[in-house]
């Protein structure tokens, strides 16, 4: 079975059909929030791979590395994640290695394992924002290059995010 | 004529981003200076501070490639409003990150640009500024952050003049393979500091 997880930020009613999907998905949600970023680089230079605050944005990190997938779900916010999912993902930093390396003829960061979830984003309530959607886009593409990932799939959904179009 | 310059990193304390603002205050000469702390607070705070602002100079690092969850919460907050506090106000941003490239900050320096038109305000100027670790360790003007200083001196001279112009990103006077190798020591000595081996930095969980 392919093991996925999912990040998001629906709103409890929708989010509550998430959790009974199938037991190879796991579901973290990103509200309440977790607490943001500090920037103390403990996770690569004190507990390398682990964030030193110890809230539950640590389980997010764990659990990334032994998924086939990992599937977020964010309202599209100023061209990018949401507060509640970017805080989630800030706090995800320690998954790379703190040196780095060439690619593309850019400088990135090294990578902690071997292999990468693939990444799937779903941006939704969408609709009249279409400039915003391409830095999304562009957004994701930088995303995966920094997580190591090598497969990336974005989609955009103009008012809510149905999950019968997430799980598919 | 009132500027706030809205320190954005969520480090306390030192930062590239406080570094940063401090280089372009020297240079913004005769005017009021409105400091503002965003590493924690809500909207509501961000509001008060902006009122009456002409310019907005927010700086912050690049985190995962944005705006950081700090920030981005206070402007989600703050958006629907502060054009009622600042009704004339220009957005200015100042993005660094660690990496040697400022070009890597041109999304965060586009998702400011989106909450600048959704806010209902004007876009000044961002800069993307690369290299952010080296702000604490050379002079702002001097050496290997040359460029950084003129770019200083011309974006306080556009924000004083009400002027807006291009987004640009900069890298240091400094060669990159010399850049990594700096930062790969650094770590390495960090880490050595907190007792940890070398192969420890590495370690998979």
């Amino acid at each position: 079975m392919v093991k996925r997880l999912i990040l998001h930020d629906l709103p409890p009613q929708m989010a509550d059909k998430l959790y009974t999907y199938d037991k190879d998905t796991t579901v973290f949600y990103a509200y309440p929030a977790v607490r943001h970023c500090v920037g103390c680089f403990g996770c690569w230079i004190k507990t390398p791979g682990q964030c030193v605050v110890t809230d539950r944005a640590r389980e997010f990190c764990d659990m990334m590395p032994r998924q086939d997938e990992v599937i977020i779900i964010s309202k599209l916010t100023f061209g990018g994640l949401s507060p509640d999912v970017k805080a989630v993902l800030d706090r995800s930093i320690g998954y790379m290695l703190p040196f780095f390396r060439i690619i593309n003829g850019e400088m990135h960061h090294m990578q902690r394992f071997a292999s990468s979830p693939a990444l799937t984003y779903h941006f939704y309530q969408t609709a009249g924002k279409s400039a915003q959607k391409e830095t999304a886009q562009k957004l994701a593409a930088a995303n995966a290059l920094n997580f190591g990932s090598s497969k990336v799939i974005v989609r955009f959904h103009e008012d809510d995010v149905l999950i019968s179009e997430v799980l598919l | 004529m009132k500027i706030a310059l809205i320190n954005a990193s969520p480090k306390r304390g030192d930062s590239a981003s406080r570094t940063l603002l401090q280089a372009l205050e020297k240079c913004l000469h005769d005017t009021e200076i409105i400091w503002h702390d965003s590493a924690s607070g809500d909207g509501e705070e961000l509001l008060r501070a902006v009122g009456g602002c002409s310019a907005l100079v927010f700086a912050f690092p690049l985190y995962v490639d944005g705006i950081p969850a700090n920030l981005l919460r206070q402007l989600e907050q703050a958006c629907p409003s502060v054009a009622q506090a600042a009704p004339e106000a220009k957005v200015y941003a100042l993005v660094n990150n660690g990496f040697y490239d400022g070009c890597q900050n041109a999304l965060a320096l586009e998702m400011m640009q989106y909450f600048t038109q959704e806010a209902g305000l004007t876009w000044g100027q961002g800069i993307g500024v690369g290299a952010g670790g080296m702000m604490q360790s050379a002079p702002i003007g001097k050496g290997p952050l040359t460029r950084l200083g003129k770019t200083m001196d011309v974006l306080a001279d556009t924000i004083l003049q009400r002027r807006s112009a291009e987004n640009i990103t900069i890298a240091p006077n400094f060669p990159r393979f010399l850049y990594i190798q700096a930062a790969h020591m650094g770590w390495r000595l960090q880490a050595k500091n907190n007792g940890l081996k070398k192969s420890e930095l590495y370690k998979r969980y």
